[in-house]
């Protein structure tokens, strides 16, 4: 075996190992949201567990297609992110000049399949949902957009791979404050979690999803937040303390998350337009 | 624009017990709400009929798994009268102390349910860590946590010692500051004040041309609570300061309840300190054959009304009402030109009470039917 064939390897192997630590963070997001809480909550591998029995449901296809196709193109763009932040990490085979702005538009392409499903299922949960997504996605979606523009404008850099800045954060501060800011929404936690407001729109996006599908959607939802991890991680701190930093992220998350109740939706559509408007004075002062 | 018909019940995480909320609503702003009921009628007021009035005190007891003391002294106060019993000072002031143990307890409830509604699910579970110790409290003096049964008619099943007061006292004393800063926490935090300040709100006049009771009227200005206004039992040998703000939004009705936990905690301490040394009387005080009236008491979520007619010793009829019929009729005029988002909070700062509240539902063919009192009293109608 020659040596970029090896190292395509690990970058494969890496890939498939990173959906595990996926599921894993966000079990460990769970025991700690329920300790925090006062809770003994589930155990760490739980979302496995709940992954499993969500396949072994009973399948039964809904008529409409774009419904069905949603989850299968969902969980095809996550793997697409997660072969770009592993080749950034171990790898070369996905890391190709301006490979990060491909990145912004997975994030956004993935978002956008679930507002398809979501109006698709014609479920009024979900409608209201997908309305939520796109309002919040014209904020944070294009401030994440600018972040990554803004990092690789200010340090030369032109992919994810070649990237070798440690602690980027000291060199483009405003940038990384946006950049944990765009997190929020990103991972859906409090206070911008109007997406999945249980207690307003019950299970949001998903609503009208079970078993397989809803299992793929989970899927890609915890790859989704790994994947916001490393990049978040790489670029603020460095390829080293990328995964290290996505744990922290997700321990910062989720204290934020135990502390702080939910905006109403214009108030968080508002403060995304903000961190959009402050992304775009800085990125036009630097040109 | 396009109207959509939002559904809110009868099973939805903002829903405790069911209820059908259908909410129509025109981008994000509802236009118009209704709402349908009898997913929880139990027949409650049917079980009662043609009992023993002990049997009956028992069922009374389970209408509520939150205030059930507070539907025992209801049905009490209508019962106890006809027999002309006269209640002890010491039964009056227990029944009292458990009363208001009850109304701590389910502000505590709503409060953790309210932060569970606007996602702040560490409150939600602090605000339960600290109710347990009321309903431990429960356990110690009556021997149940949740429906007590301590109550028997004109006089009560147990004697508070000095230990069950003491122990009632460290209690407080382990809970208030941690409440004193919850209650900070909702009263300072911008996100909470933001989903609050100016929601759901009820003007005085509205609360008045629709009869609200309790804590929800108390926010809108109206200081009416059956503790000042009639008082009854240890209420008379207890001074109540009845918590008023004029604000009548959600944030309103939050405080309100917030502070009544500690005015409760207040009545409380008070109470125990004239609870007099002597026992409570031998049961069975007094045999009551003939007789009907009506008793009524201060619940936690406002004026718990029982109407009871008694024949042969056995109870013939008994009609509950209970806050949430009065304060539910407000949801429609409340919920109309609201946003979605806040919908859950503002039906949630009502505090309703379903299960306790469906009494009869007739539905046949979308039509309305009226029933006669002779009707009713059947259980049938007649074609």
């Amino acid at each position: 075996m020659s040596c970029s064939e090896e190292k395509n390897m690990i970058e494969f192997i890496v890939t498939f190992l990173l959906v595990f630590v996926a599921l894993l963070f966000a079990g460990f997001h769970r025991k700690l949201l329920a300790r925090l809480h006062n809770r003994t909550g589930p155990p760490v591998i739980q979302p496995f567990y709940d992954t499993l029995k969500l396949f072994s449901k009973k399948k039964e296809n809904y008529e409409n297609p774009i419904f069905n196709a949603v989850p299968y193109v969902s969980i095809i763009a996550s793997f697409a992110i997660l072969f770009i932040v592993s080749s950034a990490l171990v790898g070369e085979s996905f890391d190709f000049d301006y490979n990060f702005i491909v990145l912004g538009y997975l994030f956004i392409l993935l978002d956008t399949f679930y507002i398809f499903g979501a109006v698709a299922s014609r479920s009024p949960f979900a409608i209201h949902s997908g309305v939520r997504e796109l309002l919040l996605m014209l904020g944070y979606k294009t401030t994440f957009l600018m972040v990554m523009s803004l990092f690789f404008a200010k340090t030369g850099v032109v992919s994810l791979g070649t990237y070798s800045i440690e602690f980027g954060f000291l060199q483009v501060p405003f940038a990384s404050i946006l950049l944990v800011l765009v997190g929020f929404a990103v991972m859906k936690v409090t206070p911008f979690d109007v997406v999945n407001a249980e207690t307003e729109i019950s299970a949001g996006l998903f609503a009208e999803y079970y078993g397989d599908h809803l299992a793929l959607l989970k899927i890609t939802e915890f790859i989704k937040d790994l994947s916001f991890g490393l990049v978040a991680g790489l670029l603020l701190f460095g390829k080293i303390w990328a995964l290290p930093a996505a744990f922290g992220f997700v321990i910062f998350y989720t204290l934020m998350e135990a502390t702080s109740p939910r905006y109403c939706t214009f108030k968080a559509v508002k403060v995304f337009i903000i961190v959009a408007i402050l992304a775009f004075i800085d990125l036009f002062l630097l040109v | 624009m396009h109207r959509t018909m939002f559904p809110i019940g009868p099973q939805h995480p903002s829903l405790k017990e069911p209820i059908f909320l259908k909410l129509y609503v025109e981008g994000t702003v509802i236009e118009k709400a209704e709402f349908d009921l009898g997913y929880a009628h139990r027949g409650v007021e049917e079980k009662m009929e043609n009992k023993e009035i002990d049997t009956t005190l028992h069922a009374v007891q389970r209408t509520c798994g939150i205030c059930s003391q507070c539907h025992s002294l209801a049905f009490l106060n209508a019962v106890e009268p006809m027999g002309q019993i006269r209640i002890p000072k010491r039964v009056a002031l227990q029944r009292m102390v458990i009363a208001e143990l009850e109304r701590i307890h389910s502000h505590m409830l709503w409060s953790g349910v309210m932060m569970h509604e606007m996602g702040l699910e560490t409150l939600f579970m602090y605000y339960m860590r600290e109710r347990e110790k009321i309903l431990d409290v429960f356990d110690e003096l009556t021997g149940n946590r949740v429906h007590h049964s301590a109550d028997l008619i004109g006089t009560m099943k147990m004697n508070f010692s000095e230990e069950d007061i003491e122990m009632i006292s460290k209690t407080f004393d382990s809970m208030k500051d941690k409440l004193e800063d919850y209650r900070r926490s909702v009263e300072g935090h911008d996100v909470i004040r933001d989903r609050c300040i100016g929601k759901g709100k009820i003007t005085r006049a509205d609360a008045v041309k629709y009869g609200l009771v309790g804590p929800v009227a108390r926010a809108s200005g109206i200081s009416y609570d059956v503790r000042v206004n009639a008082p009854y039992l240890g209420y008379q040998f207890v001074k109540v300061n009845p918590v008023v703000r004029t604000e009548g939004d959600v944030h309103a009705r939050t405080l309100v309840r917030l502070d009544e936990t500690f005015e409760s905690m207040r009545i409380v301490e008070e109470a125990c300190s004239k609870i007099p040394k002597s026992k409570v009387p031998k049961y069975p005080v007094k045999r009551i054959f003939h007789g009907q009236g009506a008793g009524r008491v201060e619940a936690p979520r406002g004026e718990n009304f029982h109407f009871v007619k008694i024949d042969m010793a056995k109870t013939k009829r008994v009609k509950i009402r209970t806050p949430t019929v009065a304060n539910l009729v407000m949801y429609p005029k409340v919920l109309q030109g609201a946003d979605i988002t806040d919908a859950p909070v503002i039906v949630m700062s009502m505090d309703p009470c379903i299960s306790c509240m469906e009494r009869v539902a007739v539905i046949k063919k979308g039509k309305t039917e009226v029933w006669s009192s002779h009707e009713l009293f059947r259980g049938k109608k007649h074609d």
